[in-house]
């Protein structure tokens, strides 16, 4: 249990009512050390948002451990240093885009370690002038991108995020793809993310993780050797197509390893 | 910054606080909506005109009622005041409680399970049947009928807030998790504000119900002959029908009141909800 | 497309003065419901009736609650108490009258009157008291002042006989009154061949041919008809041999035993409203006015006072006080109760009905008003 990486070992976790054959989570390993930016990608059902708000502290596990920076992930929500963006922004619909990102400060006040200033974060995302206006008045790419100043608002020693931008057209998740990476190297913290992009994964990470579905475990490691920070020729230049491949490779095995889902028509 | 998807085509805002409130008075005074109304009331007019013509006992000629309520309009005001604070002292006891038990049922679930089938079954009784207990127990002044008229409000109020308390999207209550926020402040900065949109959707039933609450509570309990319920029953048993449809009267204009101010009150704080986009 | 209004830097400020508006009204609707009903009248400059002693006693009983049997009906009972208070014929008894207005209700009066709320109430009539202690409610009948039925039949100028009505439909108000059932019982209708319905106030169901008869008050019904020009039949129970009553006075026992002399001066105050409101009936149908806060017809209510006070002198003999009670007469209009299976058994009425309360402030067929 060090306090400089996250540690998950032999990690089980099955849902009330599932097969026990086939757990969500089965046996996985895990260790992210601080200050990565990790991706968990696989075919559905493979539990990466169920490894996502297992670490959150949102679900528990049947076996194995979590250590967060050595503490447990209810400890580290305790402490307020954890982030969340959700799949859906989440925003509280009453309250401006100001209050929104600064909410976090406002709720368990006594915890935490001091909040950023809710206007540095709207100009670092490139929503000051919508400082007063109110989720209903934005758009979905908008939205977002309150919800990822949100998240940092509190100085997170993790950010969890999954699929945020999976419900955004191509070219404002790429936008938004290199302007939350903008953040993160201001910012500074460990990022756990969730997508089913292969692009998005190799943009962003440092780690890419595979898993494979029924029962969900960890496929592959793949690591991302890209120059950081990554700008536009980055992410258009030949090595990332190699990564992509590569990336896209483990996923086709990934897919093979699992067992065949039930909703499936056999072809 | 890179190129952003276009913001979906929304007018400015402006700055300045007469707008709200010029929206608010060109909705309720604007032509589109009493034109539909007025055609409709007129073509009930003269409906209603030709039954009584041929039958004046089974409807009075309009302009009789026009001429007992210009003819005595104290009276008429009186009552209709006195009926009026019992809908609102009733509506605001019984959306009051509904709206604390709720919170307090959503919290503990032990709570709701012993209150709950409670609640139903003083929904389903007949009120008249409880009416002279409510006297005995509480005397002949106005509290008899303020708590008839909250007994007949109360229930729509505590499912909806019950429904409305619940209704947080997991994403909202996940964020909340990992900031480990306390039970109170998840319930009064999220659920409270959530369960607005369902407290007034109730609100919009039971404030018009509140005024046939009222009514009928002159009906049942004894005690004060005041009130345009009491009205309607001693001018129909002596077949005075224009009295009658001239109570009538005032107590749909009383019904449209309570409407049109819970309509303003949806306005103002529910401005973000998709009900009011 | 609706625009959202300015966002202010707090909101909640916004939401406090809608909140602080409804605070401030509920404040005021609750003052004003606190404040109270009437106040109680000032003491009239009637001189006392009754010695300082009884009128000591009088006043430890406190308020004492007569709750009417329908709003401020110009009914015998009803306008004697209301006279008897704007008169000053309460103060001169040295009681302090509380007069409620009742809803019709008036099983639901006796209820009150059983758990204490109220004092004394108007029933309807006679069958009434045993069906309120057939119902658990502990009230007796302390007067009677009509001794026929108040029910009336009435029917279109074509039906000669009541046999006429069989095929045909009658109308009631709730339900068909005892003394109606057993007239046409007792003039050989076969009940299952009329077919009986529950119709509303309007009486015009009649000369509109919706109904063939119709039940209804003598002091009501036939007003209204004639007010409306229209001829009718009217057949009284009292014809057939049916007996009957209305205006029954009731209180609880227990409360008149530990209070005689309340309940006594009581109805002193009603007789002697009663012989006053004889003469002077437009007086005290508008003292009733008076009280009735959404509307009164006065003219309609001086017609029901006339019919009924006028049948109560009818039906009462020369020897007999107004209001004196004849258990005989209880037993068959009892009866008439069992037969028609409103209820199971006659009961033992001697409990239920107590004339001495009436018969101490009577001398012959006099009240005792020793002022005069």
């Amino acid at each position: 249990m060090s306090g400089d990486r996250i540690e998950v070992r032999g990690l089980t976790k099955t849902y009330e009512g599932a097969d026990p054959l086939r757990p969500a989570l089965q046996n996985v390993d895990l260790e992210i050390p601080r200050g990565r930016f990790v991706s968990l990608i696989g075919p559905s059902g493979c539990g990466k948002s169920t490894l996502l708000r297992v670490v959150a502290g949102l679900e528990e596990h049947d076996t194995g451990t979590v250590s967060v920076f050595g503490s447990t992930p209810q400890n580290m929500a305790a402490a307020k240093a954890v982030g969340l963006v959700p799949q859906t922004p989440a925003l509280l619909p009453w309250l401006n885009v100001r209050r929104n990102v600064s909410l976090p400060s406002r709720v368990n006040r006594r915890a935490g370690r001091g909040s950023e200033d809710p206007d540095l974060l709207l100009r670092m995302v490139g929503l000051d002038d919508s400082a007063r206006k109110y989720p209903h008045e934005l758009s979905g790419g908008m939205r977002q991108r309150v919800a990822i100043a949100r998240a940092f608002g509190i100085r997170p020693d993790l950010l969890l995020m999954d699929e945020p931008f999976s419900a955004l057209d191509e070219f404002t998740r790429e936008a938004l793809q290199l302007q939350l990476l903008g953040l993160w190297e201001r910012m500074s913290t460990t990022v756990l993310f969730v997508t089913h992009s292969v692009r998005e994964a190799v943009t962003l990470s440092d780690t890419v993780v595979v898993m494979s579905a029924r029962p969900g475990r960890v496929h592959e490691v793949l690591h991302v050797d890209l120059p950081r920070p990554r700008d536009r020729d980055v992410v258009t230049g030949p090595h990332m197509h190699v990564l992509e491949d590569r990336v896209r490779a483990s996923l086709q095995t990934a897919w093979e390893a699992g067992a065949a889902p039930d909703d499936l028509i056999p072809l | 910054m890179a190129t952003e998807t276009p913001v979906r085509p929304r007018p400015d805002r402006e700055e300045g606080p007469g707008r709200p409130a010029a929206r608010v008075r060109r909705d309720l005074f604007g032509v589109g909506l009493w034109l539909p109304a007025t055609v409709a009331v007129l073509i009930c007019g003269f409906a209603w005109t030709a039954v009584a013509e041929d039958q004046p006992y089974l409807l009075p000629l309009l302009p009789e009622v026009g001429g007992v309520l210009v003819g005595d309009p104290l009276l008429f005001l009186s009552n209709a005041w006195s009926t009026l604070q019992i809908a609102l002292l009733g509506v605001g006891f019984g959306a009051g409680t509904a709206f604390v038990l709720a919170l307090v049922m959503s919290e503990a679930p032990v709570v709701r399970r012993a209150i709950m089938p409670l609640a139903v079954v003083l929904n389903v009784t007949p009120v008249v049947a409880l009416a002279p207990a409510l006297v005995v127990a509480f005397g002949f002044g106005m509290a008899p009928k303020v708590i008839v008229t909250a007994i007949i409000t109360f229930f729509p109020v505590l499912i909806n807030m019950t429904t409305g308390l619940r209704s947080v999207p997991s994403p909202v209550l996940h964020v909340f998790s990992t900031l480990h926020a306390s039970r109170l402040e998840v319930l009064l900065r999220l659920r409270v504000p959530s369960s607005l949109p369902y407290a007034l959707a109730a609100l919009r039933v039971v404030f018009p119900l509140s005024i046939v609450g009222a009514v009928v509570a002159e009906f049942v309990a004894a005690g004060s002959s005041s009130g345009l319920g009491t009205m309607i029953r001693t001018s129909a048993a002596t077949a005075r029908l224009e009295y009658v449809y001239a109570a009538i009267a005032c107590l749909a204009a009383m019904g449209v009141l309570m409407l049109a101010l819970i309509t303003v009150l949806e306005r103002r704080l529910l401005f973000w909800h998709e009900s009011q986009q | 497309m609706a625009l959202p209004p300015v966002s202010l830097p707090r909101p909640r400020i916004r939401r406090i003065r809608p909140l602080a508006a409804a605070t401030l009204t509920s404040a005021v609707l609750l003052a004003t419901a606190c404040a109270g009903e009437d106040a109680s009248e000032e003491p009239t400059g009637v001189a006392s009736v009754i010695d300082d002693e009884r009128c000591e006693t009088n006043r430890a009983a406190g308020t004492v609650t007569y709750i009417t049997g329908y709003q401020y009906q110009a009914s015998v009972s009803i306008l004697e108490a209301v006279a008897a208070d704007a008169l000053g014929f309460f103060d001169a008894v040295c009681i302090d009258v509380e007069i409620q207005p009742g809803t019709g209700d008036t099983i639901g009066n006796s209820q009150l009157v059983s758990a204490g709320t109220a004092h004394f109430t108007s029933l309807g009539n006679e069958a009434e008291v045993l069906q309120a202690n057939d119902a658990g409610h502990d009230v007796i009948g302390i007067s009677t002042y009509g001794h026929v039925p108040i029910a009336t039949l009435l029917t279109g100028t074509d039906i000669a006989e009541l046999g006429d009505l069989e095929g045909t439909t009658l109308g009631h108000k709730g339900m068909l009154p005892a003394p109606l059932e057993a007239m046409l019982v007792a003039d050989g209708v076969d009940l299952d061949a009329v077919e009986i319905v529950e119709v509303g106030y309007d009486p015009s169901v009649l000369p509109r041919d919706q109904v063939q008869a119709l039940t209804g008050f003598r002091s009501n019904e036939p007003f209204l008809l004639a007010d409306m020009d229209e001829e009718y039949n009217e057949w009284l129970p009292e014809d057939y041999g049916v007996v009957g009553s209305f205006g029954v006075m009731a209180t609880h026992p227990e409360w008149a035993e530990e209070n005689p002399t309340v309940v006594e001066d009581y109805l002193r105050a009603i007789a002697q409203a009663f012989s006053y409101c004889q003469e002077n009936g437009e007086e005290c149908v508008g003292y009733a006015a008076e009280l009735a806060e959404s509307g009164y017809d006065v003219d309609h209510n001086l017609r029901v006072w006339n019919a009924e006070h006028e049948l109560v002198t009818s039906s009462t003999p020369d020897d007999a006080p107004p209001g004196y009670i004849d258990l005989n007469l209880t037993e068959a209009e009892g009866e008439t109760l069992v037969d028609n299976g409103q209820l199971d058994t006659l009961p033992d009425l001697e409990p239920l009905f107590d004339p001495r309360y009436l018969e101490a402030v009577h001398v012959a067929t006099e009240v005792s008003w020793p002022a005069e």
